[in-house]
């Protein structure tokens, strides 16, 4: 068994300068000459982060990075000639969720459920958002994932359109209809809604 | 402060996404599968080139998924230990070493004295109560199983298990009168634009019968499937995800057809709804190497409406609730516009009561009629009744 912690001890200098070089490159859509271990090293775990949200499991979700990646390794060369090598992987990384397989080990082994028991505290910022995931983990796949690259990664209309092989109207309509789900529910849920501040 | 919907879900989403990952252990993870990934390639392309395609996998694949055992079998709270433990589930990265192969049991409840589907066909799909097939022993660790007889009348065993790289694994068995029905999926369906694509389809030898094997694409992910009837007037179909194809004609091989497994649930129903009847039932046992416990689901189905009874089982994974349990009611209704009828625990097994097209009130009948025979121990499924109903 090896020692984790000893391994990173050595590593942080070497991992700051080759964050410094790859999220420069990816800012700019070049990553050409960057070596897979450096961009795993670096760009790796927004990839996890991303998927333990389009998965909501951990595990599954680590799971399914390494999958990506163990693909991308091969094509490494070719995936940094890419316009949008960031794009290309976060495309993977959509499609690979939506695999067959894995969406019926899922609906088998799920252990959580929006209906469960859940009953959200209203002066509890955990209850609050515990209760908001279950209800975006309720919604459609392409709804959801829509919201994650909106809400979480930040990423434009036209840049998720891209990593989701759909047009830029679609995305905006996915997210049209589940932000209307999700303030629906929200509303009968009877949770704390305060309107002042409607962006 | 003031928030509203995509206030709160930006910060719902940082939440839950927004943790420490290893960087080093994905890199690790990432390189031996990518490494393995290419190396079978090149393998499959040279024996490929050689005129011995399909022996790739079995070659690389010397120890099958599952031993043949010629009786008795583990059943539940009887685990065989094997030769060393298995790794968690869900163990990935550098530390996830390839598990140890053994024999390990897989749990199920035997159905003593009722026959198996090759001695009753007839009689697949028609009891909730029974799946008429059995998997006794793989090789790799088992972290919990699926048996399930589907409203549609499909009988099912679906696996977890950590897989030959020490990363989690999936294996399935289904069997039905006829044919399987293609599986309910909100993507693409085989075939069409993006869905999976079967690349190749080989004849293989399950026992005296010969099935297709085939090989399925999709998403750059590659599954194995076999596929054939193994008693006139039935349809089998092995799977996996993340198996290799030697270990998914394995699992196919050490399916029994002379012995039948029970689907069970702590609690008996007493009081139905008019005209309904279990049509539906899934069991889910797992090892002590993860959260789940013993979880029972019926399903009700009467004209024009159903219900879905759930006891025991992950029920809790919520914060806000198992903060404060003391002061929670005995039970209530939850979820959007009422729709489940949750009861915290009755003789200490969660219960939840999903109607569809039914009213409250048949809701609560049922759940008023619910009973623990004596001798019952929801955390011991082999002292659960017999029947589903008393």
């Amino acid at each position: 068994m090896r020692a984790p912690s000893a391994d990173r001890s050595k590593r942080p200098e070497r991992s700051e300068g080759i964050r410094l070089i790859v999220n420069t490159a990816a800012r700019s859509g070049r990553l050409s000459g960057v070596t897979f271990e450096e961009y795993v090293l670096t760009r790796g775990p927004a990839l996890v982060r991303l998927a333990r949200l389009l998965v909501g499991d951990d595990h599954r979700a680590e799971d399914l990075v390494q999958d990506v990646l163990a693909k991308a390794y091969p094509r490494w060369a070719r995936i940094c000639r890419t316009d949008q090598p960031d794009l290309y992987l976060r495309r993977m990384l959509v499609n690979a969720r939506n695999s067959w397989w894995r969406r019926r080990a899922n609906r088998e082994l799920a252990v959580a459920e929006p209906t469960d028991g859940a009953r959200p505290d209203a002066s509890d910022p955990a209850a609050d958002r515990d209760a908001m995931w279950r209800l975006v983990a309720a919604l459609p796949d392409r709804q959801r994932a829509v919201l994650v690259l909106r809400f979480y990664e930040d990423l434009d209309d036209a840049a998720i359109a891209g990593i989701l092989g759909c047009s830029a109207v679609t995305v905006r309509t996915h997210a049209m209809r589940a932000l209307a789900t999700l303030r629906g529910r929200v509303g009968d849920a009877g949770w704390p809604v305060r309107e002042e501040s409607k962006r | 402060m003031t928030f509203d919907v995509e206030d709160r879900l930006a910060a719902t989403l940082r939440t839950r996404a927004d943790r420490e990952v290893d960087a080093d252990a994905l890199l690790g993870g990432s390189l031996a599968r990518g490494r393995r990934r290419q190396r079978h390639r090149r393998i499959g392309m040279a024996l490929a080139g050689a005129g011995v395609a399909g022996v790739t996998t079995a070659a690389l694949a010397a120890v099958p998924l599952v031993l043949s055992d010629g009786g008795g079998g583990a059943s539940i709270g009887s685990a065989e230990t094997p030769a060393s433990p298995p790794g968690r589930i869900g163990q990935i990265g550098p530390d996830a070493e390839p598990p140890v192969r053994g024999a390990y049991p897989v749990p199920a409840l035997a159905a003593q004295g009722v026959p198996g589907a090759a001695d009753a066909p007839e009689k697949v799909g028609r009891e909730p109560g029974n799946i008429h097939f059995r998997v006794e022993k793989l090789s790799l660790p088992v972290q919990g199983v699926t048996w399930a007889v589907q409203p549609d009348g499909v009988e099912e065993m679906t696996l977890s298990i950590t897989g030959a790289d020490g990363g989690p694994a999936t294996g399935r068995v289904q069997l039905a009168a006829g044919k399987v029905p293609e599986p309910e999926s909100s993507g693409p369906a085989r075939g069409e634009p993006g869905g999976p694509v079967v690349t190749t389809e080989k004849p293989v030898h399950i026992g005296d019968r010969t099935g297709t094997l085939s090989v399925i694409e999709e998403s750059g992910f590659t599954s194995y499937e076999v596929r054939w009837s193994p008693a006139d007037g039935l349809e089998a179909i092995v799977g996996g995800f993340e198996l290799d194809e030697a270990d998914v004609i394995a699992l196919a091989h050490a399916v029994r057809w002379d012995q039948a497994v029970r689907c069970a649930a702590p609690l008996q129903l007493t009081a139905l709804p008019q005209g309904a009847g279990i049509k539906g039932c899934t069991v889910r046992f797992s090892t002590e190497d993860i959260t789940w416990v013993p979880e029972s689901v019926l399903t009700l189905n009467g004209p024009g409406a159903a219900m879905k009874v759930e006891m025991g089982g992950p029920f809790i994974p919520s914060a806000s609730f198992s903060a404060s349990p003391g002061d929670l009611p005995d039970r209530g209704w939850v979820g959007d516009g009422d729709q489940t009828l949750q009861i915290y625990s009755l003789d200490g097994v969660p219960v939840r009561l999903t109607p569809t097209g039914y009213p409250k009130d048949v809701a609560e009948m049922v759940a008023n009629g619910l009973r623990m025979p004596a001798g019952t121990d929801p955390n011991k499924p082999e002292t659960w009744p017999t029947s589903l109903t008393g």
